[in-house]
């Protein structure tokens, strides 16, 4: 009896689990189904704006129909990506850490895009899209992605404390020397329980440090780091020497360093322009946004997400380009970035009549498009097993903050960052 | 006793202890109905200044928080009651059968224990694949119908029953999976609760099995509805609203410890189950 019924329970599960092979996602005749993996990097209802932007496609023609799918973070969307792919279910359009590139070629995943280019205009096209975030999609002259997401380091201040100090709350420094310089006026007037300036332990606000000392990190094929070299240790001088001086808290990370500004414990800030619209809502003074400060070279860096075409067929491929030819257009790449926080993409979303808008109610929104465009732009540090060597370089940070001796750390890590390219030498 | 004279002593440790798991939980709480500048202010204080619950409805607006809620207690819920079978008949197994190389099967079974399970994520997703279940609760529950864990627990279990008992109902006439029920599982009811506990806890906060397996609201948990809050690494997180988040996502594993609480503090005291 109990056998029997056991036997029912299989046969029933076996029936039912195969009834489900059979299911899947249904495609509509004609339609081309893409699934689309996205991260969200910003605080907010940002997967509520995306899904918004995705439906509007959708409802705006018949022929591709997206799905959108939020995937966590950076992180989690890429180990999302990589583990579908490797098992043959890859997506067919995905936003991505834009450094992330080499990996994905690397796999063999992504599609390059100069074809789709080429069919779009060619270089009448890719022109409008700002040309700094345009590096880091080309390697070995072809072009692997399309920025979508993206964003800059942004030196924030406060206007108030400026005025209080004596200092001309229009005038930001724009030079290590000149933060050196305020950065003594604001202590004499602020005593201590206060940091003039503050530069989070990240490794996004450390390699511009390096490139403005006329170094360079990592090498243009992502092959090989240069972590323990006269600029490397340059920029630890003028990051030491704010510690030393009592200008910067040692070791502050990067939330937390956010909230510091918004209580009004640090006068300046070294933070992403992600953070403007959280910083502009929560701070109770006037807040000033300017290029980060230079020293030898005049150079930042960019950040941010870039959308990917993977490997599938010509049908789906072409598809996935009609997309996001769509999601980067000047409106859209208009009404992504006033909602977002980021920095919209293409030169032509800002003569906008709705992006002007946004700028005369937001004046501190434009300071990164400024920034972009007077300033030489270097793409975001982009290697292989960019992660991994990320953290390596917070950590070091941390460590030579923290008080750790900067020639031992230094040769520690250039050890660590060689151990872990090993592989990737040719 | 010499040692009752110290019993107040232990008493001061375990308060202590208590106190420092409590402060994180009543931190989220306090944190989650103040409002930004509160939070940002340099003074730091328990009770808000302005007590809100708007963190609370923008957590609502961002995710579909029932239907996340459904998911997730639906996927706990399936994956113990599954598990509950297959690790009693298994324990029943390595406990009271005898066959030969049982120990090394054990031995086998417990092994993978060590094996962390982010080692075989990619096998595990083609399988999912392949049984056609991508985004659906099952995909996210089936990896888990067995639970070496749980063996272990119920294995040990059984074992502390004495075989007595079983053999009287055996005169009775109760054959092996009716010994199961209506001796060993009533006996070892504690044990059955503390793994659910385990289990439930993990499937709760588990999280990247379930954002991996699934696509859309139809199949997701609680933990990746979290993520939409947590992860803005290229801005600043919002704490305000994470923690209410926070606050919302645990409420119901509180409650159900309420609830739960005697038979789970007795399972603790297993070995004096039989005794009474």
């Amino acid at each position: 009896m109990k056998k029997k019924l056991l036997l029912a329970c299989l046969i029933l599960v076996l029936a039912v689990s195969t009834g489900w092979t059979r299911g899947g996602a249904e495609e509509p005749t004609g339609t081309v189904y893409l699934r689309f993996y996205y991260p969200v990097g910003v605080a907010g209802d940002h997967a509520r704006i995306m899904e918004e932007m995705v439906r509007d496609f959708n409802a705006s023609q018949d022929d591709v129909f997206v799905e959108a799918i939020f995937s966590g973070g950076y992180r989690e969307t890429m180990e999302r990506a990589q583990t579908a792919f490797l098992s043959g279910n890859a997506p067919e359009v995905a936003v991505l850490d834009a450094p992330a590139t080499f990996d994905l070629i690397e796999m063999g995943a992504i599609a390059p895009v100069d074809d789709y280019i080429e069919a779009e205009g060619g270089d009448a096209y890719i022109s409008r899209f700002l040309s700094g975030f345009m590096e880091i999609a080309r390697l070995d002259g072809q072009t692997w992605s399309i920025p979508f997401q993206r964003s800059t380091p942004l030196f924030y201040y406060n206007k108030d404390h400026f005025r209080a100090a004596g200092l001309d709350p229009d005038s930001p420094p724009r030079t290590w020397d000149d933060v050196y310089s305020y950065s003594q006026t604001l202590a004499e007037h602020f005593g201590p329980d206060h940091w003039p300036v503050q530069v989070p332990i990240n490794f996004w606000l450390l390699k511009p440090i390096v490139l403005q000392a006329g170094g360079q990190l990592e090498s243009d094929d992502g092959r090989s780091v240069a972590i323990d070299t006269p600029e490397m240790r340059e920029a630890f001088d003028y990051l030491n020497g704010l510690v030393r001086r009592g200008y910067m808290a040692p070791i502050r990370q990067w939330a937390p360093s956010v909230s510091d500004f918004i209580a009004g414990n640090v006068t300046m800030l070294y933070n992403s322009t992600g953070s403007l619209t959280h910083i502009e809502n929560s701070s109770d003074f006037e807040v000033g946004t300017a290029f980060l400060p230079v020293h030898r070279r005049q150079v930042v860096i960019e950040g941010g997400g870039n959308f990917f075409i993977f490997n599938t067929d010509q049908r789906r491929q072409q598809a996935a380009w009609k997309f996001i030819t769509w999601m980067t257009n000047a409106e859209n790449a208009a009404r992504w970035s006033i909602r977002s926080g980021y920095v919209a993409v293409r030169e032509d979303s800002y003569d906008l009549p709705l992006y002007r808008e946004h700028v005369e109610r937001t004046p501190n929104a434009i300071t990164a498009f400024h920034q972009l465009q007077q300033v030489e732009i270097e793409r975001n540090f982009m290697t292989y097993q960019q992660a991994q060597l990320a953290e390596l370089l917070n950590e070091m940070k941390e460590d030579i903050l923290g008080g750790a001796d900067v020639d031992t750390t230094l040769r520690e890590a250039q050890r660590a960052a060689d151990a872990i390219l090993a592989r990737f030498q040719r | 006793m010499k040692f009752e004279r110290y019993v107040w002593l232990s008493y001061v440790l375990l308060t202590l202890l208590a106190v420092l798991m409590v402060v994180p939980l009543v931190f989220m709480f306090t944190t989650s109905v103040k409002t930004l500048g509160d939070i940002l202010s340099l003074q730091f204080r328990w009770v808000p200044r302005e007590f809100t619950v708007e963190n609370f409805t923008r957590v609502l607006q961002i995710m579909p928080f029932a239907r996340y809620l459904y998911n997730t207690a639906s996927i706990v819920a399936m994956t113990f009651l599954v598990q509950s079978i297959t690790i009693s008949l298994a324990a029943y197994a390595f406990a009271r059968l005898r066959f030969k190389g049982r120990d090394l099967l054990f031995f086998l079974f417990l092994v993978q224990l060590m094996i962390p399970a982010t080692s075989i994520i990619i096998p595990n997703y083609q399988t999912i694949r392949t049984l056609g279940i991508l985004n659906r609760r099952l995909a996210v529950g089936i990896v888990y119908f067995a639970s070496a864990y749980g063996t272990f627990l119920m294995r040990q279990a059984f074992r502390a029953v004495p075989r007595d008992l079983e053999d009287t109902a055996k005169i009775d006439g109760c054959n092996g999976p009716r010994v199961i029920r209506h001796v060993l599982l009533p006996l070892t009811k504690p044990s059955l609760i503390a793994f659910a506990f385990v289990s439930g806890t993990f499937h709760w906060n588990n999280f990247f099995w379930p954002l991996l397996v699934t696509d859309t609201v139809r199949a997701r948990t609680l933990t990746v509805g979290l993520a939409m809050l947590t992860q803005a690494t290229e801005s600043t997180p919002e704490i305000t609203i994470t923690m209410a988040a926070a606050v919302m996502i645990t409420a119901p594993l509180f409650m159900l410890f309420i609830v739960f609480q005697k038979p789970f503090i007795e399972s603790f005291a297993g070995a004096g189950a039989l005794k009474g």
